[in-house]
């Protein structure tokens, strides 16, 4: 596509700028690594004529390399060599070297061929700053300035450096009224003053975690398949929080790997630790529980490789690295340090990813928390190590199947209490209601429906043999509700959808209510059955829906909802109506859900709980699996003592209550370690390599400590020995304050990684950042004061020349804001930002187009258990990051400007320039709603509203040409709405802010103007 | 006018300077020009990386791909791959040295019987191609497809299956085929994406929708998913209340503010952004014309079974699809939904071939009948085969086997490639793996598979990942 752009200028690179001899690592280690090392390198599977190019020995062992004599060496050669069978790299690869390439091997070799070592993997030492008097930042630069013959640009004017500084540190632009005071007074006494002011505040650490999020790859979703909420918010305000409170980098890391292991664990540390479970999960039916095991292994690999490390350790999982010296053996040995990580291969659909912890909101509910699952593991363990007599268990086991035969012959009907008066602790329950002795009282405004619904108890799904649903409630006569109704839900998969369809309604009241025929995402008018009048009032009834009425139905009814319009009623004892034998079958159930209660747990096996028990025991012994076995044994020790399980069943009902108002959140949880082996290619069908042990990679030694734990590794990465972490993390903060990485690549120190521009400042901030003690906000300040931070980020046409990409810092960088910038500093300038008084754990629905999530539910992806209901009110706007992230389909417009989608971790985004962005910034109702209130303000404000729309979006006033070019479009829009007046309201109606001024016309024409105030470039760039 | 941009690249890519004339930059320059600068990214990345992508090792046959993928894994036992033995085996065991050490999913620990199919095959027009009854309008132009019937791969299940087959890998987050094609020939579309994806199918079952996303590729290769009915593409539309003529005075407003801003602080970003701008109002203008099919005719439309405009069927994205095609878009991806027959799957099978028969056919002969077909490659097929197992009146999901088919592009119509075990378990001659589809379709669009690649992470990815084999017999 560039075929009819013919002139190129290939400016010399800085490689060749200065004329100091090769160095490997600077010069011909990347050479070496991009064309050579694939099949002459640490692979040893891969290793071609048993030649490695990537070590002295190796090179000169046969000659490929002599030192100092590059005629005589066969690597020289060959790849001078014009004959096909001969040369190097082959003609038939990818790989080809450059004239200069080879001129630089040529000239290494007769220098004497001196191999380094890698720069990211050498002990970490400060180096001398060059200038002891000036910041070492500074030093280091200026060192390279003058190498190079490069003059710095100047400083920043005071408006473009504090909005800069403000959008850095917070992701928000500065008010005009600091931007007039500081230009009044740009003394470095007043910038620190901002600094110091915005450092710690919220809106820095709401930016400042947002960038881990991305790292992390948070969400609010599994990430595969049908895309389900998971709940990981308050470990999202736990990182908000530690960036807040300057948490020390390594408490910071160690918790989040860690925090279930601290010996002083919290529930802060608890929340922190949901960082190992923001894994994406499958739920696939048919998905192989191995493999997929294996797979999050590679999740927990590959985000330490990218977080903490810097290495692409995903690489190893099938042969050894091709240039990184991580063996395959290393990637098994990082992965076995998950291995006792409670977690499951294959899910169930709905599960929110057990094990969860609960956040109290007193410090009462959190011991009554404690004390309860005390108890109940006290429970289990009397209940469930019992020793058990096999020739009792084997009589018991006969008896059971005899009782069957039984209860085969039973002629009619039985009840089966499917939901009690109270509820039990049931897998999805929702609603609100208070529970009493008599039942669950609900007191319900009028005007609506209440409802509430439960699914998945510790019993069997309702199959075909029911013959009636039933419920029993009692109404308050002195306030009777308009109907009552119970819903049958053919929950596919057993979760409550958005599937309405799925809701079968029967209800008893006057045939016809408005409030029925209202389509909810829960209620089908056209799935609706009236049953009778409503029941009398003061006493306890018993309602019944007898086969004979029910709706038809696909998959099978896993949950009951109780609806009420008004009114005050008791809800009692609800279920069906069945065969003797269905009930004994149901009874049966219940010890496979309460032993494996809160264990994740693979999904096919799950399903069959409800018949697990009774299938097991008729299986010869032979042919029974290891869990068929284990829960004969669990329900044999059930049945021998009755009363400890019936406690047992009791405890878990009331720590469920007792968790109605707490908060959930993923929490890494520990149990008997799984094996990893070392796979064969990453087979996970050939398990015949060796078992691998929790070990760090052997380049870095080796940890001191028989059975290393996650905690061994968590301090590894922070102890000071580690040379990677201080390096990559400070490497990433240059990137985000000075535009690019010193080093390019973020997620990559290794050896494909980009040679750092400056290297000997790298590790001076890095041993700076671990000398104080990880203190990120020191790093930060330190990093904001600089005079190269300070200065302009237009270069001058030399530099542009000399320099174009920046690397020497020698003016700031410039691009386009992140999406949550754009979004958050518009509503700013609306007056419309809602900010956060405490951080929320919930996150909200802003304005999407109905399509982009109804259309997948309709045709086939994504949102099958979510609807995406727009939140309502100030939350509407809060800031972009607290937005919830589906890692399928994140938010349209955040997509359009780059923002990821999190399935994986990722160190920056990339930051391009397209139509959708266009179309997006136009044309979504949040920034043409920001348009009407920006608008407004300006129109309220008091002086002329094009220099207050300057003021408020871009902190400056117009220029003539500026305010001559929108004046006359105010002319062309105010024309425009006067003749068509309809116009002007309906862009005045978008949004759910109601603030509209009274001269609509006005009001349109100045929304017109504002949204291209929002549109420009000078909006969306930092500068 | 001369820009300097920067690398995108990791590593030591040298620095570049970029010399335009000025009037690449102007709406009605040179189509190339403009769509390659417009469709673009900021322009640093722009230049960077796809100056890497110079790949053509000879002339393409194909200039664009036209992919029905049939999500869920249709299956070859119904439609393209008749097994006798099946049938006169039906409810026997398989024999065992087939199935061993072959991961399965549902089937995992069940028995495994032959399931013979009772639909009806015919061999059709001149090539004699053997094609299920159940595609009857298929069978009408059997001469012009190259059925493969040894399609494998390594997934064998639906969200790592999808992504395997798009991008090459089950690892999520890579790049998929339709970007790797943006990314590596660019965009000749003027005013539309080079990249579109669409939707049909009954509800259910979901993909991942990263199943067309660029991953680390520049944004602007992602899949643009146009919706089958109403409004094709988000924001799409001004706001209510902004008048085409509004839009436009806007627009120019905010060109002219722009440009001043440029005039002060020089940055080559500003331009393309003016650009971008420009684009998106002619996309406003030209996503719509798309979706208006008044001016087929009514032979046209009665091909494809359609009227005036889109109905969300099948039928009617080939048509879009067709007129994108018409439109310089380089990549079009239509997934229907449905064919996860683990239960009736000879139901099942009748209902999912009934709506994609006639769109598949219609297509495929008004792409002949205008002389595209020549250079559009159509594909057809889902992200695995199924079992010659049964599952109760189904069929699991399979790795080993399953049918897909080409047309057109420089594939030789009328053949049959690949040849399955009497029970079609697993290819007894020529297998067809998913890398060797891959290296095949960027043969086919001139592109060396091998050459392809993209630095990320330190490492040159392709969409082969380290394999892939160009199948020649299958090229015309």
């Amino acid at each position: 596509m560039f075929k009819n752009i013919h002139l190129f200028l290939f400016v010399l690179s800085m490689t060749q700028l200065g004329a100091a001899p090769i160095s490997y690592n600077r010069d011909v280690r990347p050479i070496l690594s991009q064309n050579c090392f694939f099949c002459h390198g640490f692979d040893k599977e891969k290793r071609e004529a048993d030649l490695r190019l990537d070590t002295f020995e190796g090179a000169t062992a046969e000659g490929a390399i002599v030192p100092g004599d590059p005629n005589q060496s066969e690597l020289i050669a060959r790849i001078f060599s014009k004959d096909a069978d001969d040369q190097m790299p082959p003609s038939d690869s990818a790989y080809s070297l450059t004239k200069a390439q080879k001129e630089i091997l040529v000239q290494w070799i007769k220098e004497g061929a001196e191999y380094q070592e890698h720069w990211a993997y050498q002990k970490l030492a400060r180096p001398a700053s060059p200038d002891p008097k000036s910041s070492a930042i500074d030093a280091f630069l200026k060192r390279t300035w003058k190498k190079n013959n490069v003059d710095p640009v100047q400083k920043a004017d005071p408006r473009n450096l504090l909005r800069r500084l403000s959008y850095d540190l917070r992701g928000l632009p500065p008010t005009m009224e600091e931007v007039a005071s500081f230009s009044k007074d740009p003394s470095a006494g007043h910038y620190r003053s901002f600094q110091e002011e915005w450092l710690g505040s919220t809106e820095y650490a709401e930016h400042q975690g947002l960038l881990w999020l991305d790292l992390v790859r948070y969400a609010d979703s599994n990430g595969m398949v049908s895309d389900e909420p998971i709940i990981a918010g308050p470990y999202r305000k736990y990182v908000i929080e530690s960036f807040r409170d300057n948490m020390p980098f390594d408490q910071f890391t160690r918790e989040q790997i860690a925090g279930d292991l601290l010996p002083n664990r919290s529930d802060r540390s608890l929340t922190a630790s949901g960082y190992n479970r923001l894994v994406k999960t499958n739920c696939e039916a048919g998905v192989i529980e191995k493999e997929a095991l294996y797979q999050l292994k590679g999740e927990h690999v590959r985000a330490l490789g990218t977080v903490w490390l810097g290495t692409t350790t995903g690489c190893a999982e099938c042969h050894d690295h091709k240039y990184d010296p991580i063996t395959a053996k290393d990637y098994y040995s990082l992965a076995a340090f998950f291995d006792p990580l409670i977690e499951a291969g294959v899910y169930e659909p709905g599960d929110r990813r057990v094990p969860l912890h609960y956040i109290h909101d007193t410090k009462e509910d959190s011991k009554k928390e404690h004390a309860l699952m005390g108890r109940i593991d006290e429970l289990r363990e009397t209940l469930y190590t019992s020793t058990i007599d096999p020739a009792q268990r084997d009589a018991w086991s006969k008896e059971i199947l005899k009782n069957e035969e039984e209860a085969k012959k039973v002629k009619g009907p039985t009840d089966w209490l499917w939901f009690p008066a109270q509820l039990g602790a049931a897998h999805i329950i929702q609603g609100d209601y208070s529970q009493t002795e008599a039942g669950r009282e609900v007191d319900a405004p009028t005007g609506t429906i209440t409802r509430h619904f439960s699914g998945e108890t510790m019993i069997a799904p309702v199959t075909g043999s029911n013959e009636a649903y039933f419920t029993h409630l009692t109404i308050d006569p002195e306030k009777k509700p308009e109907f009552i109704a119970l819903q049958i839900v053919n929950g596919a998969y057993r979760r409550v959808g958005w599937h309405k369809a799925y809701h079968l309604t029967y209800y008893w009241g006057p045939k016809d209510h408005a409030l029925l025929e209202e389509s909810q995402p829960w209620l089908d008018p056209k799935k609706m059955t009236h049953m009778g009048p409503l029941p009398e009032a003061g006493k306890l009834v018993r309602l019944e829906i007898p086969k004979a009425k029910f709706l038809k139905a696909s998959y099978v009814p896993q949950v009951m909802a109780w609806m009420q319009a008004g009114g005050k009623v008791t809800w009692g004892d609800s279920g069906y109506r069945t065969s003797a034998h269905q009930l004994f079958k149901n009874e049966h159930a219940a010890s496979a859900y309460r032993y494996f209660w809160e264990r994740p747990f693979n999904r096919d096996d799950r399903n069959d709980f409800h018949s697990l028990l009774l299938t097991s025991l008729k299986k010869k012994p032979a042919d029974r699996r290891e869990i068929h076995s284990q829960l004969i044994d669990i329900a044999f020790r059930e049945a021998k003592q009755p009363q400890l399980t019936a406690e047992l069943t009791e405890l878990y009902r009331q720590v469920y209550l007792h968790r109605q108002s707490a908060i959930p959140t993923l929490v890494s949880k520990e149990t008997e370690a799984k094996k990893t082996h070392v796979l064969t290619r990453g087979n996970f069908m050939d398990e015949s390599g060796p078992q691998a042990l929790p070990a760090i990679p052997e380049v870095f030694g080796k940890l001191d400590k028989p059975n290393p734990t996650r905690l061994d590794l968590a301090n590894w990465l922070v102890a000071k020995e580690n040379p990677l972490t201080a390096r990559v993390f400070v490497n990433r903060l240059w990137h985000q304050f000075y535009g690019r990485g010193i080093s390019e690549t973020l997620e990559d120190s290794g050896n494909q990684g980009d040679w750092p521009s400056h290297i000997e400042l790298l590790d001076w901030l890095a041993a700076e950042f671990i000398e104080s003690a990880w203190d990120v906000q020191h790093m930060i300040r330190l990093l904001t004061s600089a005079e190269a931070y300070q200065l302009s980020s237009v270069p001058g046409s030399l530099l542009e020349q000399n320099d174009p990409t920046n690397r020497l810092h020698a003016r700031q960088g410039r691009s386009r804001h992140s999406a949550e910038e754009i979004r958050d500093s518009a509503l700013l300038a609306a007056g419309l930002l809602h900010k956060t008084k405490s951080i929320p754990t919930a996150s909200f629905f802003p304005y999407q187009p109905d399509s982009y999530w109804a259309k997948s539910n309709k045709v086939m992806y994504g949102s099958r258990y979510q609807i995406w209901e727009t939140t309502q009110g100030a939350s509407q706007y809060q800031r972009s990051l607290y937005t919830f992230w589906k890692r399928q389909n994140i938010h349209p417009s955040m997509l359009a400007l780059d923002a990821p989608t999190r399935q994986e971790c990722s160190a920056r985004r990339t930051i391009t320039n397209t139509p959708a962005q266009a179309l997006a910034l136009l044309n979504d109702p949040q920034f043409v709603e920001a348009a009407r209130l920006l608008a407004a303000r300006a129109l309220q404000a008091d002086g002329d509203p094009i220099d207050n729309l300057f003021n408020f979006v871009l902190q400056r006033a117009p220029d003539t040409t500026e305010k001559k070019a929108l004046k006359e479009l105010v002319e062309k829009m105010t024309t425009r709405f006067t003749e068509n007046p309809e116009e002007a309201t309906q862009l005045l109606n978008i949004g759910q802010d109601p603030t509209r001024l009274d001269d609509t016309i006005q009001h349109a024409t100045w929304t017109a103007t504002a949204r291209i105030i929002l549109n420009l470039h000078e909006f969306l760039t930092r500068s | 006018m001369s820009f300097s941009t920067s690398s995108n690249t990791p590593g030591k890519a040298p620095t570049i300077n970029f010399n335009v004339e000025r009037s690449a930059l102007d709406v009605g320059c040179s189509r190339r020009a403009f769509s390659s600068l417009l469709s673009g990214t900021a322009l640093s990345s722009l230049l960077s990386q796809d100056l890497g992508a110079s790949l053509s090792h000879a002339a393409p046959k194909a200039k664009r791909v036209i992919y029905l993928y049939m999500a869920g894994g249709p299956s070859q036992f119904e439609s393209f791959d008749d097994k006798p033995e099946l049938r006169k085996r039906n409810g026997q065991p398989i024999p065992e040295e087939l199935t061993k050490g072959v991961k399965l999913a549902f089937l995992q620990h069940d028995a495994l019987k032959c399931f013979g199919t009772d639909v009806g095959f015919k061999k059709c027009g001149q090539s004699g191609q053997n094609i299920s009854n159940l595609l009857p309008n298929l069978q009408k132009i059997a001469d012009d497809i190259c059925i493969i019937r040894t399609q494998q791969t390594d997934q064998v299940n639906h969200d790592p299956a999808h992504a395997f087959m798009n991008t090459g890998t089950a690892i999520a987050g890579r790049p998929s085929m339709g970007s790797w094609v943006s990314y590596g020939l660019g965009s000749v579309a003027n005013d539309l994406p080079s990249f579109v994806v669409m939707r049909s199918g009954p509800e259910g079952q979901p993909i991942p929708q990263t199943a067309w996303n660029a991953g680390f590729l520049p944004g602007r290769h992602t899949g643009v998913e146009f919706y089958s009915s109403g409004t094709p593409l988000n924001y799409l539309s001004s706001p209510d209340g902004i008048a085409r003529s509004t839009q436009r005075q806007s627009l120019d407003t905010l060109a002219k503010l722009n440009n001043i801003h440029h005039g002060n602080v020089t940055d080559p970003e500003i331009l393309t952004r003016l650009a971008q701008y420009e684009l998106a109002f002619k996309m406003q203008a030209s996503v719509p014309d798309l979706a208006d099919f008044s001016g087929e005719s009514k032979t046209t439309r009665n091909l494809y079974g359609l009227g005036d405009k889109p109905n969300g069927t099948f039928a009617s994205n080939c048509l879009m699809a067709r007129r994108m095609a018409e439109r310089g878009v380089r990549f079009i991806q239509l997934y229907h939904s449905g064919w996860d027959h683990h239960g009736n799957v000879g139901g099942g099978m009748k209902s999912r071939t009934k709506d994609i028969d006639q769109g598949t056919a219609a297509l495929i002969q008004d792409l002949k009948q205008r002389g595209l077909l020549d250079d559009t490659l159509v594909i057809w097929g889902g992200e695995f085969g199924r079992t010659p197992m049964s599952q109760g009146t189904g069929r699991d999901h399979h790795t080993k086997s399953g049918s897909m088919f080409m047309a057109g592009g420089g594939v030789k119509g009328g053949i049959t490639y690949g040849e399955t075990d009497p029970f079609g378990f697993t290819a007894a001659k020529d297998p067809f793996h998913v890398h060797d589809f891959h290296a095949t379709a960027l043969h086919l669009l001139g592109v060396e598979h091998k050459k392809l690649t993209y630095k990320y992470k330190g490492r040159n990815f392709r969409l082969t990942d380290v394999h892939g084999h160009v199948v020649r017999k299958i090229l015309a």
